[in-house]
């Protein structure tokens, strides 16, 4: 936890707000779609039969003898949920000085509660690792984000789990953002997460790239996958090119199906300050 | 002792296995292993480490394959294990009636290269067989060596099998004992360049030979009655010729003919109390008369010779020292010989072609050579050794000249064939089943090369 200090130092003040209206919840900071009397003034309208005779503008029934209903915004909540992958992949780089796949997808995941959390928003985690499964649904009491950043703490990645079953259980009408490396069900990940948005959901998809899958290393080496032991090459520094451009190519087409499907695209390298790569995220799918 | 049929072959072997030697110190190292999720983004390449090593590891592996191949090597060169024998061989070849009394023969032979009574003073010592010396005799029994040229293949056969057979010989020493009576020396001239070496001559057991023999008096030939043919027959114009002044009419009705020839196959085989006994008589020694009939009939299927399976084709004939070269029809196999019966002559592949029968009054010949009646094969020169063989007197003409000059004088007199002349190349002993053993294996090993090839290919795809 102490690890995230100085994160959560320079996220104070953040808050993640929703570019549209949220649907209809339990009052909170976000705007609502639905039109409440209480709270801030926004409209006038006619008074229709069943309407709450308390929300009647009497002052303007008396002075124009039409009856007008006062109208104004309602706040509600948004629960995000944060789904992490806890495949063997996401250990990548293992040891080392290099900040791994998973422990930035943990900051990540700790920075972005804490902003929601800051937000008055209940924040929930789902990860997915092994052959286990960590559900914590959202919540907004105090020591929530301590509680979340615990148990990632304790999660250890292998495995080859499916993601996409995992997005499935997500309700509709959340925010939902998705920490993971793309190298596992993307195809069945991508329709799970149109599924989601289509039911009114806003999904964010953040893809974490080890900057050590960009900058290989200058020898000769069997590169073997972690999640398909099979699945061997040899690697030289002359295919080094070569292996950048498909890569790249995976990131670009990766890019391109998550847009496709409603849901928004953010690439983080684990160079990057977990900090900052908040901002950048909140900036993009906030206000 | 060890022997080896093509040195070179295993020479290589020796390289090759200093170059797996060599090639075990490169050592192809296995890449270091890296986890890499994006490894399937990782192009299809093919990359080796080579390194050197000074000191060799996996030893059993290295010596397994230096094995391998000093094995191969082996087997492709011959290379065989053989007790230890005889460095020098004696082949002595002697006519086949001397086989009942081969301890005679066998005594003679060392009394006779002891005394020195060979020809060409040649006194090397010659052990028994049972002997482990230096020398040990190899008894090579043959038919008909009336004509000694039979000994010499005889002898180069037996030399290069015991090449192919044993290890260690490196001399051959080559003795004939010949019969005194000879027919003739242009075979023995024809093959004796095929004996590297000297060749020493031994008169037979009980015989001596005269100390100086003159020559040319033994051509005495006997007039030939032609019977039991066809007016056309070839043989009584062939005989005719033969005998200037005597035409075929003449031959017939001649009273003094001794040599008769039956033509014809219905005449009992060996009949010769049928003949005329007031015929005059005809002899090579003075006093004893004698009377010749030789069975020859037309269809060459002479009474008492057995039938040939499947009829085949023999391409020349051997008599008198000369061979008659043309394709001759098969239909009878030989006899085996009687003690009072020897071949006087043979097919190209030494099967006996033509008998002599000694009876009581003279001799039977009996001759299977089938001569078609429009060719003109009995006309050449080549024709007159059968022919001669026919109306020779019986016991055959007796040669006579001085052996020791014209039978043996090649090469220096004490030098010994070397074994080296006798080796077999592998290519030549080959086995059928390896001619057909090495394509096999060869398509086999490029079978396995593709196999391997389509595996990879298949677990790159």
């Amino acid at each position: 936890m102490a690890a995230y200090g100085p994160m959560l130092d320079a996220l104070r003040g953040v808050r993640w707000s929703t570019r549209s209206a949220v649907a209809a919840a339990a009052p909170g900071v976000h705007r609502s779609r639905q039109r409440g009397t209480a709270g801030e003034f926004t409209e006038y309208r006619l008074y229709r039969q069943g309407d709450d005779p308390r929300a009647l503008d009497w002052k303007l029934l008396a002075r124009s003898d039409r009856a007008f209903v006062r109208l104004s915004e309602e706040r509600a909540l948004l629960p995000t949920w944060v789904v992490l992958d806890g495949s063997a992949s996401m250990a990548f780089p293992e040891g080392g000085a290099a900040v791994s796949k998973w422990q930035l997808a943990c900051a990540l995941a700790v920075g972005l509660s804490a902003v929601a959390h800051a937000s008055g928003d209940p924040v929930g985690v789902l990860v997915a690792h092994g052959q286990s499964l960590l559900r914590m649904p959202p919540r907004t009491r105090r020591g929530t984000i301590i509680e979340i950043a615990r148990a990632l703490d304790a999660i250890l990645c292998g495995g080859d789990p499916s993601l996409a079953a995992l997005v499935a259980q997500v309700p509709a009408r959340v925010r939902c953002v998705i920490l993971t490396d793309c190298l596992g069900d993307l195809d069945a990940l991508i329709r799970q997460a149109s599924v989601l948005v289509a039911g009114g959901a806003w999904v964010e998809c953040v893809h974490v790239v080890a900057a050590a899958e960009l900058t290989l290393p200058d020898a000769v080496y069997l590169a073997r996958d972690p999640e398909h032991a099979e699945r061997a090459q040899v690697l030289a520094p002359r295919a080094h090119a070569e292996y950048r451009a498909r890569f790249a190519a995976f990131r670009e087409d990766a890019a391109q199906r998550w847009r496709g499907s409603g849901a928004g695209y953010s690439e983080v390298v684990t160079n990057e300050a977990p900090a900052r790569a908040v901002r950048r995220v909140v900036a993009r799918t906030g206000v | 002792m060890w022997s080896v049929s093509s040195p070179w072959v295993l020479g290589v072997a020796g390289l090759g296995a200093i170059g797996v030697l060599a090639l075990h110190l490169l050592s192809v190292h296995r890449p270091p292993e890296l986890l890499l999720p994006t490894a399937r983004f990782v192009p299809e390449t093919m990359a080796r480490a080579v390194a050197r090593q000074r000191t060799p590891t996996d030893l059993l592996l290295l010596l397994l394959r230096i094995l391998a191949v000093l094995a191969a090597g082996a087997a492709l060169s011959g290379l065989r294990w053989a007790p230890a024998g005889a460095r020098e061989i004696t082949l002595v070849v002697a006519d086949r009636r001397l086989l009942a009394d081969s301890i005679t023969l066998r005594a003679h032979v060392t009394r006779s290269a002891a005394a020195g009574r060979v020809t060409r003073e040649r006194t090397a010592s010659v052990s028994d067989t049972a002997a482990s010396g230096p020398r040990e005799i190899e008894l090579i029994w043959a038919d008909g060596l009336q004509e000694p040229g039979r000994a010499l293949p005889l002898a180069v056969e037996r030399a290069a099998r015991l090449m192919a057979t044993r290890a260690g010989i490196e001399r051959f020493a080559l003795l004939v004992v010949a019969p005194a009576s000879l027919h003739g020396t242009e075979s023995w001239q024809a093959w004796r360049a095929a004996w590297p070496g000297a060749v020493q001559l031994l008169p037979e057991p009980r015989v001596t030979w005269p100390d100086s023999l003159t020559p040319g008096e033994g051509a005495v030939w006997l007039p030939v009655r032609v019977t039991g043919g066809p007016p056309t027959d070839l043989l009584v114009s062939v005989f005719a010729r033969l005998t200037p002044g005597i035409s075929a009419s003449q031959t017939s009705a001649s009273s003094a003919v001794t040599v008769v020839v039956e033509r014809d196959t219905t005449t009992a085989a060996g009949n010769i109390d049928s003949l005329d006994a007031t015929e005059p008589a005809a002899s090579t020694d003075a006093g004893s008369p004698t009377v010749v009939l030789v069975q020859w009939p037309i269809n060459g299927r002479p009474a008492g010779w057995p039938m040939r399976d499947v009829p085949d084709t023999a391409s020349a004939v051997s008599a008198g020292g000369r061979a008659l070269i043309a394709p001759f029809v098969r239909a009878v196999r030989a006899p085996a010989l009687a003690t009072n019966e020897r071949a006087i002559a043979w097919w190209s592949d030494g099967e006996v072609a033509a008998i002599e029968r000694m009876v009581s009054h003279g001799c039977v010949r009996t001759v299977a050579i089938v001569v078609p009646s429009s060719s003109d094969v009995l006309l050449t020169p080549a024709a007159g050794g059968v022919l001669d063989a026919v109306r020779a007197p019986c016991g055959g003409r007796a040669m006579s000249w001085r052996l020791a000059d014209s039978l043996v004088g090649f090469g220096a007199p004490d030098a010994l064939a070397p074994a080296a002349a006798f080796r077999v190349s592998a290519a030549l002993r080959m086995s059928p089943a390896a001619r057909w053993l090495q394509p096999a294996l060869l398509v086999l090993a490029l079978l396995a090369l593709g196999v391997e090839w389509w595996r990879r290919q298949a677990m790159r795809g």
